[in-house]
Protein backbone atom coordinates (compact mmCIF):
# COMPACT_ATOMS: atom_id res chain seq x y z
CA UNK A 1 0.00 0.00 0.00
CA UNK A 2 2.45 2.67 -1.13
CA UNK A 3 1.89 6.36 -0.60
CA UNK A 4 2.79 8.76 -3.37
CA UNK A 5 3.36 12.47 -2.86
CA UNK A 6 3.85 14.24 -6.16
CA UNK A 7 4.90 17.90 -6.20
CA UNK A 8 2.98 18.52 -3.01
CA UNK A 9 2.93 22.07 -1.66
CA UNK A 10 1.11 23.60 1.23
CA UNK A 11 0.91 27.08 2.59
CA UNK A 12 -1.44 29.49 4.21
CA UNK A 13 -2.59 32.48 2.27
CA UNK A 14 -1.33 34.70 5.00
CA UNK A 15 2.15 33.20 5.06
CA UNK A 16 4.90 31.53 3.09
CA UNK A 17 4.72 27.95 1.86
CA UNK A 18 5.30 25.47 4.64
CA UNK A 19 5.92 22.60 2.23
CA UNK A 20 7.24 23.13 -1.30
CA UNK A 21 7.14 20.71 -4.23
CA UNK A 22 7.62 17.57 -2.15
CA UNK A 23 7.77 14.33 -4.07
CA UNK A 24 8.10 11.20 -1.97
CA UNK A 25 7.17 7.56 -2.35
CA UNK A 26 6.66 5.60 0.84
CA UNK A 27 6.67 1.86 0.34
CA UNK A 28 4.69 -0.84 2.10
CA UNK A 29 6.26 -1.91 5.38
CA UNK A 30 8.64 1.02 5.40
CA UNK A 31 9.58 3.14 8.40
CA UNK A 32 10.37 6.74 7.58
CA UNK A 33 11.29 9.79 9.60
CA UNK A 34 10.86 13.43 8.66
CA UNK A 35 13.56 15.28 10.55
CA UNK A 36 14.31 18.91 11.00
CA UNK A 37 14.18 21.77 13.47
CA UNK A 38 11.00 23.11 14.99
CA UNK A 39 8.82 24.90 12.46
CA UNK A 40 10.47 23.25 9.48
CA UNK A 41 7.22 21.62 8.29
CA UNK A 42 7.51 18.08 9.71
CA UNK A 43 4.09 18.11 11.33
CA UNK A 44 2.53 19.71 8.26
CA UNK A 45 3.95 16.90 6.15
CA UNK A 46 2.44 14.32 8.50
CA UNK A 47 -0.91 16.11 8.46
CA UNK A 48 -0.84 16.13 4.66
CA UNK A 49 -0.11 12.42 4.50
CA UNK A 50 -2.75 11.70 7.12
CA UNK A 51 -5.38 13.76 5.38
CA UNK A 52 -5.80 16.36 8.10
CA UNK A 53 -4.67 19.02 5.64
CA UNK A 54 -5.27 19.33 1.92
CA UNK A 55 -2.31 20.23 -0.28
CA UNK A 56 -2.57 23.57 -2.05
CA UNK A 57 -0.76 22.03 -5.00
CA UNK A 58 0.24 18.55 -6.06
CA UNK A 59 -1.29 15.15 -5.42
CA UNK A 60 -1.19 12.62 -2.62
CA UNK A 61 -2.25 9.09 -3.50
CA UNK A 62 -2.66 5.96 -1.49
CA UNK A 63 -3.36 2.70 -3.19
CA UNK A 64 -4.22 -0.71 -1.88
CA UNK A 65 -7.12 -2.37 -0.06
CA UNK A 66 -9.40 -0.28 2.11
CA UNK A 67 -8.73 -1.12 5.74
CA UNK A 68 -11.78 -0.93 8.00
CA UNK A 69 -11.56 1.52 10.85
CA UNK A 70 -9.43 4.59 11.28
CA UNK A 71 -6.48 4.52 8.97
CA UNK A 72 -4.11 6.18 9.48
CA UNK A 73 -3.81 6.06 13.21
CA UNK A 74 -1.99 8.75 15.12
CA UNK A 75 0.45 9.12 17.98
CA UNK A 76 1.07 12.64 19.17
CA UNK A 77 3.76 14.27 21.29
CA UNK A 78 1.31 14.84 24.12
CA UNK A 79 -0.59 11.59 24.50
CA UNK A 80 -4.22 11.99 23.52
CA UNK A 81 -6.27 9.80 25.86
CA UNK A 82 -9.65 9.55 27.53
CA UNK A 83 -8.23 10.55 30.89
CA UNK A 84 -11.17 9.35 32.96
CA UNK A 85 -11.43 5.91 31.38
CA UNK A 86 -9.50 2.78 32.11
CA UNK A 87 -6.35 1.99 30.19
CA UNK A 88 -7.94 -1.00 28.49
CA UNK A 89 -10.94 1.09 27.40
CA UNK A 90 -8.55 3.62 25.93
CA UNK A 91 -6.80 0.99 23.89
CA UNK A 92 -10.03 -0.73 22.87
CA UNK A 93 -11.23 2.65 21.55
CA UNK A 94 -8.84 2.07 18.66
CA UNK A 95 -11.26 -0.64 17.50
CA UNK A 96 -14.46 1.40 17.73
CA UNK A 97 -14.80 1.48 13.97
CA UNK A 98 -14.07 -2.22 13.58
CA UNK A 99 -17.58 -3.43 14.31
CA UNK A 100 -16.18 -6.01 16.72
CA UNK A 101 -18.14 -6.79 19.91
CA UNK A 102 -17.05 -5.07 23.09
CA UNK A 103 -15.66 -8.24 24.65
CA UNK A 104 -13.49 -8.95 21.60
CA UNK A 105 -12.24 -5.37 21.50
CA UNK A 106 -11.29 -5.53 25.17
CA UNK A 107 -9.62 -8.89 24.70
CA UNK A 108 -7.49 -7.64 21.80
CA UNK A 109 -6.63 -4.53 23.80
CA UNK A 110 -5.61 -6.65 26.79
CA UNK A 111 -3.38 -8.84 24.62
CA UNK A 112 -1.56 -5.79 23.33
CA UNK A 113 -1.27 -4.24 26.78
CA UNK A 114 0.25 -7.45 28.12
CA UNK A 115 2.73 -7.38 25.27
CA UNK A 116 3.63 -3.77 26.11
CA UNK A 117 4.02 -4.56 29.80
CA UNK A 118 0.94 -2.56 30.76
CA UNK A 119 -1.32 -5.47 31.64
CA UNK A 120 -1.04 -4.74 35.35
CA UNK A 121 -2.43 -1.22 34.92
CA UNK A 122 -5.14 -2.14 32.42
CA UNK A 123 -8.02 -1.34 34.75
CA UNK A 124 -6.52 1.84 36.15
CA UNK A 125 -7.78 5.18 34.94
CA UNK A 126 -5.52 6.71 32.32
CA UNK A 127 -5.07 9.91 34.31
CA UNK A 128 -3.20 7.98 37.01
CA UNK A 129 -0.39 6.88 34.65
CA UNK A 130 2.98 8.52 34.01
CA UNK A 131 3.76 10.32 30.76
CA UNK A 132 5.72 7.40 29.39
CA UNK A 133 2.97 4.95 30.24
CA UNK A 134 0.37 7.21 28.64
CA UNK A 135 2.41 7.40 25.47
CA UNK A 136 2.55 3.62 25.36
CA UNK A 137 -1.20 3.51 25.85
CA UNK A 138 -1.71 5.85 22.90
CA UNK A 139 0.69 3.73 20.86
CA UNK A 140 -1.26 0.61 21.80
CA UNK A 141 -4.47 2.30 20.68
CA UNK A 142 -2.81 3.27 17.39
CA UNK A 143 -1.61 -0.28 16.78
CA UNK A 144 -4.49 -2.40 18.04
CA UNK A 145 -6.48 -2.07 14.84
CA UNK A 146 -3.56 -3.23 12.71
CA UNK A 147 -3.64 -0.10 10.54
CA UNK A 148 -1.71 0.09 7.30
CA UNK A 149 -0.39 3.55 8.15
CA UNK A 150 0.74 4.91 11.52
CA UNK A 151 1.71 8.54 11.86
CA UNK A 152 3.72 9.59 14.91
CA UNK A 153 4.24 13.28 15.53
CA UNK A 154 7.16 13.75 17.95
CA UNK A 155 6.00 10.75 20.00
CA UNK A 156 9.09 10.91 22.21
CA UNK A 157 9.29 14.66 22.57
CA UNK A 158 8.41 14.66 26.25
CA UNK A 159 10.10 11.42 27.25
CA UNK A 160 13.46 10.68 28.80
CA UNK A 161 16.05 8.68 26.90
CA UNK A 162 15.27 5.23 28.28
CA UNK A 163 11.52 5.69 27.82
CA UNK A 164 12.15 6.98 24.30
CA UNK A 165 13.93 3.73 23.46
CA UNK A 166 11.11 1.70 24.96
CA UNK A 167 8.48 3.63 23.03
CA UNK A 168 10.30 3.39 19.70
CA UNK A 169 11.06 -0.28 20.23
CA UNK A 170 7.40 -0.85 20.93
CA UNK A 171 6.28 0.93 17.78
CA UNK A 172 8.76 -0.89 15.60
CA UNK A 173 8.18 -4.30 17.10
CA UNK A 174 4.44 -4.37 17.55
CA UNK A 175 3.28 -2.86 14.29
CA UNK A 176 1.87 -5.29 11.77
CA UNK A 177 4.00 -6.56 8.98
CA UNK A 178 3.51 -4.38 5.95
CA UNK A 179 2.28 -1.33 7.79
CA UNK A 180 3.93 1.99 7.15
CA UNK A 181 5.27 3.96 10.09
CA UNK A 182 6.06 7.63 9.59
CA UNK A 183 7.66 9.77 12.27
CA UNK A 184 8.03 13.51 12.50
CA UNK A 185 10.90 14.02 14.89
CA UNK A 186 13.90 16.13 15.69
CA UNK A 187 15.41 13.26 17.65
CA UNK A 188 18.31 11.80 15.69
CA UNK A 189 18.19 8.58 17.68
CA UNK A 190 14.57 7.98 16.75
CA UNK A 191 15.24 8.88 13.12
CA UNK A 192 18.24 6.59 13.08
CA UNK A 193 16.03 3.59 13.85
CA UNK A 194 13.99 4.14 10.67
CA UNK A 195 14.56 2.69 7.20
CA UNK A 196 14.66 6.13 5.64
CA UNK A 197 15.18 9.71 6.80
CA UNK A 198 14.00 12.80 5.00
CA UNK A 199 15.17 16.20 6.14
CA UNK A 200 12.87 19.22 5.83
CA UNK A 201 14.35 22.68 5.73
CA UNK A 202 12.30 25.72 4.86
CA UNK A 203 9.62 23.47 3.46
CA UNK A 204 11.89 21.64 1.06
CA UNK A 205 12.65 17.98 1.48
CA UNK A 206 15.93 16.18 1.05
CA UNK A 207 16.55 12.45 1.39
CA UNK A 208 19.31 11.69 3.88
CA UNK A 209 21.51 8.84 2.70
CA UNK B 1 -7.55 32.99 10.20
CA UNK B 2 -9.09 33.75 6.83
CA UNK B 3 -11.83 31.56 5.42
CA UNK B 4 -9.62 30.30 2.63
CA UNK B 5 -7.04 29.19 5.15
CA UNK B 6 -9.72 27.52 7.21
CA UNK B 7 -10.87 25.64 4.14
CA UNK B 8 -7.37 24.40 3.48
CA UNK B 9 -7.10 23.17 7.02
CA UNK B 10 -10.39 21.32 6.83
CA UNK B 11 -9.56 17.66 7.13
CA UNK B 12 -10.20 15.30 4.29
CA UNK B 13 -10.21 12.60 6.92
CA UNK B 14 -13.95 12.93 6.36
CA UNK B 15 -13.49 10.65 3.36
CA UNK B 16 -12.74 7.89 5.82
CA UNK B 17 -15.39 8.71 8.39
CA UNK B 18 -17.01 5.62 9.84
CA UNK B 19 -20.48 5.43 11.28
CA UNK B 20 -20.55 3.41 14.44
CA UNK B 21 -23.35 1.12 15.48
CA UNK B 22 -25.92 2.70 17.83
CA UNK B 23 -24.87 0.19 20.48
CA UNK B 24 -21.28 1.45 20.26
CA UNK B 25 -22.38 5.08 20.45
CA UNK B 26 -24.59 4.41 23.48
CA UNK B 27 -21.70 2.65 25.18
CA UNK B 28 -19.40 5.58 24.45
CA UNK B 29 -21.93 7.98 25.96
CA UNK B 30 -22.23 5.82 29.06
CA UNK B 31 -18.47 5.39 29.39
CA UNK B 32 -17.91 9.09 29.00
CA UNK B 33 -20.44 9.92 31.72
CA UNK B 34 -19.00 7.26 34.00
CA UNK B 35 -15.44 8.43 33.32
CA UNK B 36 -16.16 11.81 34.86
CA UNK B 37 -18.60 10.85 37.57
CA UNK B 38 -18.08 13.80 39.86
CA UNK B 39 -18.29 16.24 36.98
CA UNK B 40 -21.44 14.57 35.71
CA UNK B 41 -23.02 14.77 39.16
CA UNK B 42 -21.91 18.37 39.59
CA UNK B 43 -23.41 19.31 36.23
CA UNK B 44 -26.54 17.38 37.14
CA UNK B 45 -26.84 19.22 40.45
CA UNK B 46 -26.31 22.60 38.79
CA UNK B 47 -28.88 21.73 36.13
CA UNK B 48 -31.42 20.61 38.73
CA UNK B 49 -30.82 23.83 40.66
CA UNK B 50 -31.18 26.13 37.66
CA UNK B 51 -34.14 24.32 36.12
CA UNK B 52 -35.83 24.11 39.51
CA UNK B 53 -35.22 27.83 40.06
CA UNK B 54 -37.01 28.66 36.83
CA UNK B 55 -39.84 26.18 37.24
CA UNK B 56 -40.49 26.88 40.92
CA UNK B 57 -40.43 30.63 40.29
CA UNK B 58 -42.99 30.05 37.57
CA UNK B 59 -45.01 27.78 39.81
CA UNK B 60 -45.03 30.31 42.66
CA UNK B 61 -46.01 33.14 40.35
CA UNK B 62 -48.84 31.10 38.87
CA UNK B 63 -50.00 30.16 42.37
CA UNK B 64 -49.93 33.80 43.40
CA UNK B 65 -51.84 34.83 40.31
CA UNK B 66 -54.39 32.09 40.90
CA UNK B 67 -54.71 33.02 44.58
CA UNK B 68 -55.16 36.69 43.71
CA UNK B 69 -57.66 35.77 41.05
CA UNK B 70 -59.52 33.56 43.51
CA UNK B 71 -59.53 36.34 46.13
CA UNK B 72 -60.88 38.82 43.62
CA UNK B 73 -63.50 36.34 42.47
CA UNK B 74 -64.50 35.89 46.11
CA UNK B 75 -64.81 39.64 46.35
CA UNK B 76 -67.18 39.58 43.39
CA UNK B 77 -65.00 40.19 40.37
CA UNK B 78 -67.39 38.23 38.19
CA UNK B 79 -70.54 38.95 40.16
CA UNK B 80 -73.09 41.63 39.25
CA UNK B 81 -75.87 43.21 41.20
CA UNK B 82 -79.05 44.15 39.36
CA UNK B 83 -81.38 46.67 40.85
CA UNK B 84 -84.64 48.21 39.66
CA UNK B 85 -84.85 51.86 38.62
CA UNK B 86 -87.70 53.95 40.07
CA UNK B 87 -90.31 54.35 37.39
CA UNK B 88 -92.90 56.74 38.76
CA UNK B 89 -92.99 60.17 40.23
CA UNK B 90 -93.15 58.91 43.79
CA UNK B 91 -89.78 57.25 43.41
CA UNK B 92 -91.06 53.83 44.27
CA UNK B 93 -89.34 50.95 42.64
CA UNK B 94 -91.40 48.19 41.12
CA UNK B 95 -88.83 45.51 42.00
CA UNK B 96 -87.32 42.80 39.89
CA UNK B 97 -89.15 39.72 38.81
CA UNK B 98 -87.98 37.10 41.30
CA UNK B 99 -88.71 34.25 38.91
CA UNK B 100 -86.55 35.74 36.17
CA UNK B 101 -83.78 36.38 38.68
CA UNK B 102 -83.70 32.77 39.83
CA UNK B 103 -84.14 31.50 36.26
CA UNK B 104 -80.82 33.12 35.37
CA UNK B 105 -79.12 30.48 37.46
CA UNK B 106 -80.12 27.75 35.05
CA UNK B 107 -78.77 29.57 32.00
CA UNK B 108 -75.56 28.49 30.32
CA UNK B 109 -72.42 30.22 31.62
CA UNK B 110 -74.09 31.36 34.86
CA UNK B 111 -72.70 29.98 38.12
CA UNK B 112 -75.45 31.17 40.44
CA UNK B 113 -78.24 33.71 40.66
CA UNK B 114 -80.35 34.67 43.65
CA UNK B 115 -82.47 37.63 44.73
CA UNK B 116 -82.86 39.56 47.97
CA UNK B 117 -85.25 42.03 49.44
CA UNK B 118 -84.01 43.72 52.59
CA UNK B 119 -86.55 44.62 55.21
CA UNK B 120 -86.29 46.56 58.48
CA UNK B 121 -84.03 45.65 61.40
CA UNK B 122 -85.43 42.84 63.45
CA UNK B 123 -85.09 41.52 66.97
CA UNK B 124 -84.56 37.98 68.07
CA UNK B 125 -86.59 36.58 70.92
CA UNK B 126 -83.68 34.48 72.19
CA UNK B 127 -81.13 37.31 71.87
CA UNK B 128 -82.83 40.66 72.20
CA UNK B 129 -79.58 42.63 72.00
CA UNK B 130 -78.47 41.07 68.74
CA UNK B 131 -78.44 43.48 65.77
CA UNK B 132 -79.90 41.85 62.64
CA UNK B 133 -81.70 42.64 59.44
CA UNK B 134 -84.13 40.37 57.73
CA UNK B 135 -83.60 39.70 54.04
CA UNK B 136 -86.04 37.71 52.02
CA UNK B 137 -84.08 35.59 49.61
CA UNK B 138 -85.10 33.59 46.57
CA UNK B 139 -83.01 31.02 44.81
CA UNK B 140 -79.80 29.40 46.02
CA UNK B 141 -78.70 32.42 48.04
CA UNK B 142 -75.90 30.58 49.87
CA UNK B 143 -74.34 29.66 46.57
CA UNK B 144 -73.49 33.30 45.99
CA UNK B 145 -70.83 33.05 48.64
CA UNK B 146 -67.81 31.23 47.33
CA UNK B 147 -66.99 28.17 49.28
CA UNK B 148 -70.62 27.24 49.41
CA UNK B 149 -70.88 26.42 45.73
CA UNK B 150 -72.15 22.98 46.58
CA UNK B 151 -75.33 24.54 47.89
CA UNK B 152 -76.69 25.39 44.50
CA UNK B 153 -80.09 23.95 45.09
CA UNK B 154 -82.94 25.71 46.80
CA UNK B 155 -82.23 26.16 50.54
CA UNK B 156 -83.58 23.35 52.68
CA UNK B 157 -84.09 25.53 55.76
CA UNK B 158 -86.58 28.32 56.09
CA UNK B 159 -84.02 30.71 57.61
CA UNK B 160 -80.30 31.13 56.93
CA UNK B 161 -78.24 32.59 59.75
CA UNK B 162 -74.63 33.86 59.51
CA UNK B 163 -72.30 31.43 61.24
CA UNK B 164 -70.92 34.03 63.66
CA UNK B 165 -74.37 35.20 64.61
CA UNK B 166 -75.52 31.60 65.15
CA UNK B 167 -72.57 31.08 67.48
CA UNK B 168 -73.27 34.33 69.31
CA UNK B 169 -76.85 33.44 70.04
CA UNK B 170 -76.16 29.76 70.64
CA UNK B 171 -78.17 28.54 67.70
CA UNK B 172 -77.47 25.02 66.51
CA UNK B 173 -78.04 24.12 62.87
CA UNK B 174 -81.54 22.82 62.33
CA UNK B 175 -83.00 24.54 65.36
CA UNK B 176 -85.93 26.89 64.93
CA UNK B 177 -85.77 30.64 65.55
CA UNK B 178 -88.34 33.32 66.26
CA UNK B 179 -87.75 36.61 64.49
CA UNK B 180 -89.99 39.57 65.30
CA UNK B 181 -92.59 37.18 66.56
CA UNK B 182 -92.56 34.98 63.49
CA UNK B 183 -91.36 31.44 63.96
CA UNK B 184 -89.00 29.85 61.46
CA UNK B 185 -89.09 26.07 62.10
CA UNK B 186 -85.69 25.17 60.56
CA UNK B 187 -82.49 27.12 60.27
CA UNK B 188 -79.17 26.64 58.58
CA UNK B 189 -76.00 28.69 58.63
CA UNK B 190 -73.99 30.39 55.94
CA UNK B 191 -70.58 32.05 55.85
CA UNK B 192 -70.73 35.61 54.53
CA UNK B 193 -67.78 36.50 52.36
CA UNK B 194 -66.17 39.71 51.21
CA UNK B 195 -68.59 39.91 48.32
CA UNK B 196 -71.46 41.08 50.59
CA UNK B 197 -69.82 42.03 53.89
CA UNK B 198 -73.04 43.50 55.28
CA UNK B 199 -74.62 40.05 55.01
CA UNK B 200 -72.89 39.24 58.31
CA UNK B 201 -75.91 40.90 59.92
CA UNK B 202 -78.51 39.33 57.65
CA UNK B 203 -81.02 36.70 58.48
CA UNK B 204 -82.15 35.33 55.16
CA UNK B 205 -85.68 34.04 55.04
CA UNK B 206 -85.92 31.73 52.10
CA UNK B 207 -88.95 31.46 49.94
CA UNK B 208 -90.24 30.41 46.54
CA UNK B 209 -89.19 32.49 43.51
CA UNK B 210 -92.35 34.47 43.19
CA UNK B 211 -93.22 38.14 43.40
CA UNK B 212 -90.45 40.72 43.30
CA UNK B 213 -87.03 41.30 44.81
CA UNK B 214 -85.16 44.58 45.15
CA UNK B 215 -81.84 43.19 44.01
CA UNK B 216 -80.66 40.21 42.06
CA UNK B 217 -77.12 38.88 42.25
CA UNK B 218 -75.58 36.91 39.43
CA UNK B 219 -72.20 35.21 39.29
CA UNK B 220 -70.53 34.18 36.05
CA UNK B 221 -67.44 32.16 35.31
CA UNK B 222 -64.53 34.46 34.44
CA UNK B 223 -64.60 33.70 30.73
CA UNK B 224 -68.30 34.57 30.42
CA UNK B 225 -68.45 37.53 32.78
CA UNK B 226 -68.26 40.39 30.27
CA UNK B 227 -70.70 38.89 27.81
CA UNK B 228 -73.02 37.82 30.61
CA UNK B 229 -73.04 41.26 32.20
CA UNK B 230 -73.85 42.87 28.88
CA UNK B 231 -76.88 40.63 28.48
CA UNK B 232 -78.31 41.21 31.96
CA UNK B 233 -80.12 44.46 31.19
CA UNK B 234 -81.98 42.94 28.27
CA UNK B 235 -82.90 39.92 30.38
CA UNK B 236 -84.65 42.05 32.99
CA UNK B 237 -85.96 44.74 30.62
CA UNK B 238 -88.40 42.17 29.31
CA UNK B 239 -90.51 43.09 32.34
CA UNK B 240 -90.93 46.56 30.93
CA UNK B 241 -88.96 48.30 33.69
CA UNK B 242 -85.43 49.61 33.62
CA UNK B 243 -82.67 48.09 35.69
CA UNK B 244 -79.21 49.06 36.86
CA UNK B 245 -76.37 46.60 36.53
CA UNK B 246 -73.31 47.21 38.67
CA UNK B 247 -70.19 45.21 39.29
CA UNK B 248 -69.80 44.02 42.84
CA UNK B 249 -65.99 44.23 42.70
CA UNK B 250 -64.75 47.70 41.80
CA UNK B 251 -61.10 47.91 40.81
CA UNK B 252 -59.17 51.05 41.66
CA UNK B 253 -55.70 52.27 40.73
CA UNK B 254 -54.11 50.05 43.33
CA UNK B 255 -55.88 46.92 42.19
CA UNK B 256 -53.58 44.52 40.40
CA UNK B 257 -55.02 42.42 37.63
CA UNK B 258 -53.52 38.97 38.31
CA UNK B 259 -53.64 38.00 34.63
CA UNK B 260 -51.81 41.13 33.52
CA UNK B 261 -49.36 40.85 36.42
CA UNK B 262 -48.58 37.26 35.44
CA UNK B 263 -48.19 38.04 31.74
CA UNK B 264 -45.86 40.96 32.40
CA UNK B 265 -43.81 39.28 35.14
CA UNK B 266 -40.12 40.12 35.09
CA UNK B 267 -39.12 36.46 34.95
CA UNK B 268 -41.27 35.50 31.97
CA UNK B 269 -38.16 35.07 29.78
CA UNK B 270 -36.28 33.31 32.57
CA UNK B 271 -36.44 29.95 30.80
CA UNK B 272 -34.61 31.41 27.81
CA UNK B 273 -31.90 33.12 29.84
CA UNK B 274 -31.28 30.17 32.15
CA UNK B 275 -31.51 27.75 29.20
CA UNK B 276 -28.75 29.66 27.45
CA UNK B 277 -26.71 29.57 30.66
CA UNK B 278 -27.16 25.78 30.76
CA UNK B 279 -26.10 25.55 27.12
CA UNK B 280 -23.15 27.84 27.86
CA UNK B 281 -22.01 25.65 30.73
CA UNK B 282 -21.85 22.62 28.47
CA UNK B 283 -20.19 24.67 25.75
CA UNK B 284 -17.45 25.56 28.24
CA UNK B 285 -17.19 21.91 29.25
CA UNK B 286 -16.96 21.07 25.53
CA UNK B 287 -14.16 23.60 25.08
CA UNK B 288 -12.12 21.70 27.63
CA UNK B 289 -13.08 18.42 26.00
CA UNK B 290 -11.46 19.36 22.69
CA UNK B 291 -8.75 16.72 23.17
CA UNK B 292 -11.42 14.03 23.47
CA UNK B 293 -13.28 15.49 20.49
CA UNK B 294 -10.04 15.42 18.48
CA UNK B 295 -9.40 11.88 19.67
CA UNK B 296 -12.79 10.71 18.46
CA UNK B 297 -12.14 12.39 15.12
CA UNK B 298 -8.81 10.59 14.75
CA UNK B 299 -10.62 7.34 15.61
CA UNK B 300 -12.75 7.78 12.52
CA UNK B 301 -15.85 9.45 13.98
CA UNK B 302 -17.32 12.18 11.81
CA UNK B 303 -18.23 15.61 13.18
CA UNK B 304 -21.96 14.94 13.49
CA UNK B 305 -21.45 11.57 15.13
CA UNK B 306 -18.87 13.08 17.49
CA UNK B 307 -21.20 15.96 18.34
CA UNK B 308 -23.99 13.43 18.93
CA UNK B 309 -21.86 11.47 21.41
CA UNK B 310 -21.00 14.58 23.43
CA UNK B 311 -24.34 16.35 23.23
CA UNK B 312 -26.18 13.15 24.17
CA UNK B 313 -24.44 13.31 27.53
CA UNK B 314 -25.77 16.81 28.11
CA UNK B 315 -29.20 15.75 26.90
CA UNK B 316 -29.26 12.87 29.37
CA UNK B 317 -28.15 15.16 32.21
CA UNK B 318 -30.63 17.93 31.42
CA UNK B 319 -33.53 15.56 30.79
CA UNK B 320 -32.87 13.87 34.11
CA UNK B 321 -32.52 17.24 35.82
CA UNK B 322 -35.88 18.31 34.44
CA UNK B 323 -37.56 15.13 35.63
CA UNK B 324 -36.11 15.61 39.11
CA UNK B 325 -37.23 19.24 39.12
CA UNK B 326 -40.78 18.17 38.19
CA UNK B 327 -40.72 15.67 41.04
CA UNK B 328 -39.54 18.36 43.47
CA UNK B 329 -42.16 20.78 42.16
CA UNK B 330 -44.85 18.20 42.81
CA UNK B 331 -43.54 17.53 46.31
CA UNK B 332 -43.40 21.22 47.09
CA UNK B 333 -46.95 21.68 45.84
CA UNK B 334 -48.19 18.77 47.95
CA UNK B 335 -46.41 20.05 51.03
CA UNK B 336 -47.74 23.58 50.49
CA UNK B 337 -51.33 22.55 49.97
CA UNK B 338 -53.37 19.35 50.20
CA UNK B 339 -55.08 20.38 46.96
CA UNK B 340 -52.31 22.03 44.94
CA UNK B 341 -53.29 23.97 41.84
CA UNK B 342 -52.50 21.69 38.92
CA UNK B 343 -52.22 24.67 36.55
CA UNK B 344 -49.30 26.04 38.56
CA UNK B 345 -47.57 22.65 38.54
CA UNK B 346 -48.07 22.22 34.80
CA UNK B 347 -46.88 25.73 33.95
CA UNK B 348 -43.91 25.38 36.29
CA UNK B 349 -42.99 22.07 34.67
CA UNK B 350 -43.40 23.62 31.23
CA UNK B 351 -41.05 26.48 32.10
CA UNK B 352 -38.51 23.93 33.34
CA UNK B 353 -38.89 21.89 30.16
CA UNK B 354 -38.35 24.97 28.00
CA UNK B 355 -35.24 25.79 30.04
CA UNK B 356 -33.86 22.29 29.60
CA UNK B 357 -34.71 22.26 25.88
CA UNK B 358 -32.95 25.58 25.26
CA UNK B 359 -29.93 24.25 27.15
CA UNK B 360 -29.95 21.05 25.11
CA UNK B 361 -30.27 22.82 21.77
CA UNK B 362 -27.56 25.35 22.69
CA UNK B 363 -25.12 22.63 23.71
CA UNK B 364 -25.85 20.64 20.54
CA UNK B 365 -24.96 23.73 18.49
CA UNK B 366 -21.80 24.19 20.57
CA UNK B 367 -20.69 20.58 20.12
CA UNK B 368 -21.46 20.59 16.39
CA UNK B 369 -19.29 23.70 16.08
CA UNK B 370 -16.50 22.16 18.18
CA UNK B 371 -16.64 18.83 16.35
CA UNK B 372 -16.75 20.43 12.93
CA UNK B 373 -13.54 22.36 13.50
CA UNK B 374 -10.48 21.03 11.78
CA UNK B 375 -9.01 18.09 13.67
CA UNK B 376 -5.52 19.47 13.21
CA UNK B 377 -6.55 22.71 14.92
CA UNK B 378 -8.18 20.84 17.79
CA UNK B 379 -5.03 18.83 18.28
CA UNK B 380 -2.91 21.96 18.22
CA UNK B 381 -5.28 23.88 20.49
CA UNK B 382 -5.01 21.35 23.27
CA UNK B 383 -1.41 22.19 23.91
Amino acid sequence: MPILLVDVSFGYRSGPRVVSDATVTIHEGETLAFVGPSGSGKTTMLNLIGGLLRPTAGVIERSGPVVPGPDPTWVFQTPLVFAGRSVVENVAAGLLSSGLPTTVRRELAMQLLDRLGLGSVAERRARTLSGGQLQRVSIARALVGRPSLILADEPTGELDRSTTRLVVDTMLDVRSAGSILVFATHDEEVAGRCDRRIAIEDGRIREIE
Amino acid sequence: MRSEDRDRRRPNQGDRVTYWRPRVIIREITLSLAANTWRAWALFAVAVGLILAVSSTEQIQVERALAAEHAQALAGKYTYRIGAVPTDATGETPGLHAGRCVALGSRDHVLAAAGFTLTDPVTLARAPGQQAELAVGVGPVAALWSGEKERRGAPSASLLVPVDMADAIGLAAGQGLVVDGRAYPTTDTFRPGPRIPEAAAWLIATGPPSGAVTQCWVEFPAAAADAGAAALRAWFDRNGGQVTVSAVFVADDLTIDPTVAYETRATREGWLVVGLVLGGILAIVGWFKRPEIALYRTLGSGPIQTAAIFSAQGTVLYSGAWLVSVLLLGLRALVASPRPPIDALVLGARAGLLTALVGMVAQVIAFVALSSGATVRQIKDRA
